[in-house]
């Protein structure tokens, strides 16, 4: 991981930095952990905060996973799923649960990133988790950011 | 259109690497950039239990042993309806199960049954693995799926005074 | 010269002593989780019970002089132990025992003992409990066959004296309650 990251950095084209496209991401790489439970009875969530910036006036943030029924879904590796929701708070704006692949128009309002703008909140359902097996369940969540 | 990745790979480690290093693509002057960033999603499910429907065990005022009193509970075990059973009493002495009063103790006995015959219990002590534990509704659809018998002593409630015995029995489900 | 005899007839009492427990719902319920606990209370009371058994009639002999005391054991059960006694009298007067001929009485007394022979004495008043006694049989509504009590009937002489001859009897209402 460390390489791939160093190589994305070594690979940048030497354009104008003033002319150039920019997207910055930082501070998304965090594990969401719950923790283990039995049975729920009200939602649990996580929040977290990371950054988005670059140069556009414009961009799109969008968050993929593991999919079941147009949802985001864990998977406990035996063919079991838990669905859980993901809300997205743009820089400007408060939360709203994002769809996978489903895109959301934000402008950065800053080109580095110098303070978390953004948040992301991870909820699971007790109506999702206590009809799923016991077992571990896991999703790698994407975000994914880009300009028009 | 140029992507770059950072896929932690759980662990504190990964995580540290990943909100060290932004991802800064710059494409070329017309062209969009991308950038994306995963994190991991984890959550651990365990068995759940419930215990529900109990009601308390009120022996009718006698002078003789009263006869045992049986309480029908529902028990709901997302393993597989299995389920261990650990009662006791809150006089309890050793193992057994008693009621405590002004004119002395009152040994009783409790016993459980799931889908088998009574099995008797020791105070604070799990049972033996029983069976038929609804495995998906909490309140076993409004119905019942165990029971529960408490029988007095005869000897100790021949020799107690007369008066009020009481104690709490406390039961405890646990998924098996 | 009076002569006459007398006859007590005995009716023994029992009574009962219970409460009700009252009902409380007590009882908790568990929740849904790695392990679930519930409570139930556990509840009994044992009845405070008690009985006069043994009891048989006391019959003078006719005489016409005043006759000697008799006594009659009797077994008491009380599960706490002790006890109160009402003794009460069919043609009393106020507290006073009276054997009665349909046209004339004759006063007696009657004392209790807290055992089958000897034992402490209290003497009674008809239709007044008895102040607490103790040494009934706990266990045993039937005293294991023994006694564990005894009334006894004593003639008033100055008023047997002055009876005309007949025939006197009166019935005792003996009213045991567990203390």
């Amino acid at each position: 991981m460390l390489a791939t990251a160093m190589a994305a950095l070594v690979a940048l084209p030497s354009a104008p930095a003033m002319a150039a496209k920019e997207v910055v991401v930082k501070g998304f790489g965090n594990r969401l952990a719950f923790g283990r439970y039995a049975w729920l009875d009200t939602a649990v969530s996580m929040t977290d905060t990371f950054c988005i910036a670059g140069t556009a006036p414009a961009m799109l943030v969008s968050f993929d996973g593991h999919r079941a029924g147009g949802g985001f879904a864990l998977e406990d590796g035996g063919g079991g799923t838990m669905r859980y929701r993901v809300h997205f708070a743009p820089a400007q704006g408060g939360f709203r649960e994002v769809r996978p692949g489903e895109p959301v128009s934000m402008a950065p309002g800053a080109e580095s990133c110098s303070a978390d703008n953004v948040s992301v909140r991870v909820e699971i359902m007790p109506d999702d988790f206590n009809g799923a097996a016991s077992g571990l369940y896991a999703d790698t969540l994407t975000v994914i950011v880009s300009t028009p | 259109m140029s992507t770059a990745r950072v896929r932690p790979v759980g662990g504190l480690a990964a995580a540290a690497v990943a909100a060290a290093f932004a991802i800064l693509l710059t494409g070329s002057p017309a062209a969009p950039a991308t950038a994306e960033a995963d994190r991991d999603v984890q959550i651990r499910k365990l068995d759940a239990v419930r215990i529900s429907g109990l009601s308390d065990f009120i022996f009718p005022v006698s002078m003789e042993t009263p006869a045992p009193l049986t309480d029908q509970v529902c028990v709901f075990s997302t393993a597989s309806g299995r389920y261990q059973i650990t009662a006791t009493s809150a006089n309890a002495s050793g193992r057994d199960f008693r009621l405590a009063g002004d004119g002395g103790i009152i040994v009783y006995h409790v016993a459980w049954r799931g889908t088998g015959g009574y099995e008797e219990l020791d105070s604070g002590r799990a049972s033996d693995t029983m069976g038929g534990g609804s495995r998906t509704s909490p309140s076993c659809g409004g119905g019942t799926n165990a029971s529960i018998r408490v029988s007095l002593d005869p000897a100790t409630y021949a020799a107690a005074l007369p008066g009020i015995y009481a104690d709490t029995l406390t039961i405890t489900v646990a998924p098996d | 010269m009076a002569n006459g005899k007398t006859k007590l007839a005995v009716i023994a009492g029992v009574a009962l002593a219970s409460s009700l427990v009252a009902a409380a719902f007590a009882a908790t319920q568990g929740t849904p989780g790695a392990t679930s606990t519930g409570s139930a209370d556990v509840r009994a009371e044992k009845e405070s019970a008690v009985s006069i058994t043994g009891l048989n009639d006391i019959v003078f002999a006719a005489s016409a002089t005043t006759p000697a005391p008799l006594a009659d054991p009797v077994c008491v059960f009380s599960n706490p132990g002790s006890y109160t006694v009402n003794v009460s009298s069919a043609n009393a007067a106020g507290g006073t025992y009276r054997l009665s001929s349909g046209s004339g009485f004759i006063n007696y007394s009657v004392s209790w003992f807290n055992a089958g022979s000897g034992g402490a004495t209290v003497a009674l008043t008809s239709g007044t409990a008895s102040p607490s006694i103790t040494g009934a049989d706990q266990t045993s509504p039937t005293c294991g066959g023994g006694d564990t009590a005894r009334i006894q009937v004593t003639i008033d002489p100055a008023t047997y004296i002055s009876a005309p001859a007949a025939t006197y009897t009166d019935t005792l209402t003996i009213i045991v309650s567990p203390t």
